[in-house]
């Protein structure tokens, strides 16, 4: 009788455990995703919320405190490759993707796996620049993932079973898929890579449910449609316009902003003159129907591959002592650019890197492009390089300093550009190009989104691919290629704290509370580390 | 010397290798799908070759192939195996312990692809004799008054340390090159070898090969091969000099045409391997 009693109390012990564990995590509303950050125990998009902020309210850890932070846990993914994702936080676990399809769910109290899953993904893939996938979308109580071969995944997040596996296009064309996807409503909204390979870009969204495709936007228009006199013959076939990096949405003008990659092939551009729309642009949409609402391109026919895949940044900031319904967008190409997010008005820009491609950006929001830019068969020296005056990795806005925190790159390039015929499938690049006067080196800037001035600088020794972060107790997180998970003051840019974690940091901090404690979290090398101050 | 307001730390070469660790992807690729080149001859397949080889080989290799950072690929000499099956190897997973890395993004196809590209460009009949005497350069090479470049070099188990492992220098070098370098050594300086300068807080001036640095700290290694680590908040300066080489450069006064083109040589036939012997 004691026996059976003490087994009774030993089921009721554990059923309530993982009921605590467990609470909310089966309902994850579309509701709860656009309260943002305001529940501390959760990170449920991929910048944080909708906004693309990519700022906790947290305030546990202060520019006083974090120098104390020490590593709490690592996790170690045993995945090589770049690990350039952001988890999804919910309820004392961590769900996070990893390099080839690779992902896990993690107790984030100990760095233990909750489960694994591991995609058999087939031979033949064309990926241009790396395995790698940035994350986890959540709605209701299952996970979302795009894949290497251009699919759609829905899991059971509490088990990692596949519930639903949707086709986004045929891999064999070249196109693959490895950004976050976007919960709006209860559509699952996805972005497509390949523009090395002579794809036609898209943006889709499918039925949260069913995982049938809801509705697609074309990048690139096709004949007849508008903007499809910016394509030169059938240039518009094989033109770019990939899509690979998280866009935000408005729910107060309901509309979804989104990045458009470089036009193909990527460093000659002479088989398609024109604009080249919708590529290197930010593309406003209906998030019921896809249609699109408004655009704004940042770089015409590019020839540099300066994709616009950055994240749109939403925030209401006064520009000219009027406060703006802003999108901020510092961008590959070298110029930031504060852009009306209601109609795609520019409203202020300045480069933030060194760019000698344009002498500035004219009032009808057009680059005045200097000659003798293009890439040649000898060779142009160009700023930026290749990679950009940034890239995917995600910028950071606190609206109480008013400041975009945006990791930057000085770097050049030597562009080469020749004739290559298209071969679907094959890699469509049309040219090389060679970093020239060095390493370059990075920094974190940040950005008066007013005027796009920089405010302040961090120089980092190289270039970095690294995600900020911004809290609300007046710190941002940034790393760098040589290892270095930092710690800023937002006002100051003064370096607060460093940890050398042993591999290059590919992608963001994030934050979030459990028993009290406030965690961060970061992906880097084929580990995922957490930090917390030491206990009181 | 006022070892207390900086801090100077003897490394292992080992811990200074755990710290340059990359995220490098290097995906499991096991053996050659082939034995032998399934798009040989293939004429789209030899057009699509030259458009990736320009764009992911020619930075090390050359635009013309003719050998920059990375060997002459026209000679139809290929140290790792010239078999389709071997060439494939070494493009897809590189060659452990040189500057060939892995290429995991590349597929199988495109591997093929420059194979029958790189097939297009070796000299028929082989790579053209080499000039030169190969004995009288190795004597150049290590003769304290003439080249003395063993100081700095080292060849086998004999040789300093503070320059690049010359052992297999003439597998990855053309002969060109090997020229240009030895005239000109700051061209191309390799990774890990950069000038660098550390002021410290009593005016002291360090020069040596920078093994390592970041944000923080910076890890050098002597002319006498002291391998030293500062904290960079705890000296005055750390001065970087990209444009000047800790080799000196051997103009004609110090080596005529001839010796050079006997020290090239002698170096052309060094193809050992760097694994130490125990």
């Amino acid at each position: 009788m004691a026996r059976r009693l003490t087994r009774g109390w030993g089921v009721a012990v554990v059923m309530a455990v993982a009921t605590s564990m467990g609470a909310g995590a089966q309902n994850v509303t579309n509701e709860r995703l656009l309260q943002g950050l305001s529940d501390p125990g959760e990170w449920l998009n991929y910048s944080g919320d909708y906004a693309g902020q990519r700022h906790s309210p947290l305030t546990q850890i202060t520019p006083a405190n974090v120098h104390q932070l020490s590593a709490q846990w690592a996790f170690q993914t045993a995945q090589l490759g770049k690990f350039e994702a952001t988890p999804i936080i919910i309820n004392g676990t961590i769900y996070i993707t990893g390099p080839n399809n690779a992902a896990w769910a993690i107790d984030a109290r100990t760095g233990r796996q909750i489960w694994r899953y591991q995609r058999d993904l087939p031979e033949g893939l064309n990926v241009c620049c790396g395995r790698v996938n940035r994350g986890f979308a959540v709605l209701g109580n299952r996970l979302y993932m795009t894949t290497l071969d251009a699919h759609l995944l829905a899991f059971d997040m509490k088990t990692g079973a596949v519930l639903w596996d949707s086709v986004i296009d045929d891999y064999r064309k070249g196109y693959t898929a490895t950004a976050a996807p976007l919960v709006v409503k209860n559509k699952i909204v996805v972005g497509i890579a390949g523009a090395e390979y002579g794809i036609r870009g898209f943006i889709d969204a499918f039925d949260a449910n069913t995982g049938k495709k809801a509705w697609r936007f074309w990048t690139v228009p096709g004949p007849g449609e508008k903007g499809s006199e910016t394509w030169e013959g059938d240039s518009w076939q094989r033109g770019g316009g990939s899509t690979w990096v998280t866009g935000t949405y408005d729910p107060s003008l309901d509309l979804i902003y989104w990045g458009t990659g470089n036009p193909g092939p990527d460093l000659y551009g002479k088989d398609r003159e024109g604009d080249n729309l919708y590529t290197d642009a930010v593309v406003a949409l209906d998030p019921d129907d896809g249609q699109l609402k408004w655009h704004y391109q940042f770089t015409p026919h590019d020839t540099h591959d300066w994709d616009a895949t950055q994240v749109p940044v939403l925030a209401d900031v006064p520009v000219g002592g009027v406060t703006r319904k802003a999108l901020l967008f510092a961008n590959r190409n070298g110029f930031y650019y504060t852009i009306d997010r209601t109609n795609g008005a520019l409203l202020a820009t300045r480069p933030f890197v060194q760019t000698t491609w344009a002498e500035k950006i004219n009032a009808d929001g057009k680059p005045a492009v200097l000659p003798n830019t293009e890439p040649t068969e000898n060779g142009t020296d160009v700023c930026p390089d290749i990679t950009g005056g940034t890239n995917w990795m995600s910028p950071a806005f606190n609206p109480k300093t008013g400041l975009l925190y945006v990791t930057a790159r000085e770097v050049c390039a030597t562009y080469y550009g020749w004739e290559q015929e298209f071969v679907q499938g094959e890699y469509y690049f049309a040219g090389a190009a060679q970093r020239m006067g060095g390493r370059g080196y990075g920094a974190l800037r940040a950005i008066d989104p007013a005027t796009g001035g920089v405010k302040w600088q961090f120089r980092y020794f190289s270039p970095s691919m690294a995600g900020v972060l911004s809290t609300a107790s007046g710190l941002v997180f940034g790393g760098d290629m040589d290892g270095n998970l930092m710690a800023f003051d937002a006002a100051t840019g003064k370096n607060l704290w460093h940890f050398q974690t042993g591999s290059s940091i590919w992608a963001a901090a994030t934050t979030f509370m459990i028993d009290g404690r406030q965690f961060v979290v970061l992906p880097s090398g084929t580990t995922l580390f957490a930090f917390a101050l030491p206990r009181s | 010397m006022a070892r207390t307001d900086w801090t100077v730390r003897r490394l292992v070469t080992g811990v200074l290798a755990a710290s340059l660790a990359l995220a490098i992807s290097v995906a499991a690729r096991a053996q050659a799908p082939a034995e032998t080149n399934p798009l040989a001859g293939n004429a789209r397949a030899i057009d699509g070759g030259k458009n990736i080889y320009r764009g992911r080989c020619g930075v090390c290799h050359g635009i013309d192939a003719r050998g920059y950072r990375g060997s002459d690929l026209t000679t139809g000499d290929w140290v790792h195996g010239g078999t389709d099956a071997q060439l494939f190897t070494t493009i897809s997973r590189g060659i452990t312990g040189t500057e060939m890395p892995p290429h995991p993004n590349m597929s199988e196809e495109e591997v093929w692809m420059v194979i029958a590209y790189l097939r297009t460009l070796s000299a028929p009949g082989g790579a053209p004799a080499e000039q030169g005497d190969a004995a009288r350069g190795e004597q150049i090479f290590w003769a304290k008054d003439r080249g003395n470049c063993g100081q700095c070099h080292m060849v086998g188990a004999r040789g300093g340390r503070v320059g690049p492992n010359l052992t297999r220098i003439g597998a990855s070098r053309s002969a060109t090159v090997l020229a240009r370098e030895i005239r000109k050594p700051e061209d191309v300086i390799p990774v890990g070898f950069e000038t660098v300068t550390v002021v410290t807080r009593d005016g002291r001036k360090i020069r040596g090969a920078r093994k390592n640095e970041d944000t923080f700290s910076v890890q050098i290694m002597t002319g006498n091969e002291d391998i030293l680590s500062f904290f960079k908040s705890d000296v005055t300066d750390v001065i970087a000099e990209p444009e000047r080489s800790l080799m000196p450069a051997y103009g004609p006064e110090r080596l005529t045409d001839a010796d050079l083109t006997d020290l090239v040589r002698y170096l052309r036939s060094l193809r050992g391997t760097t694994t130490l012997q125990h």
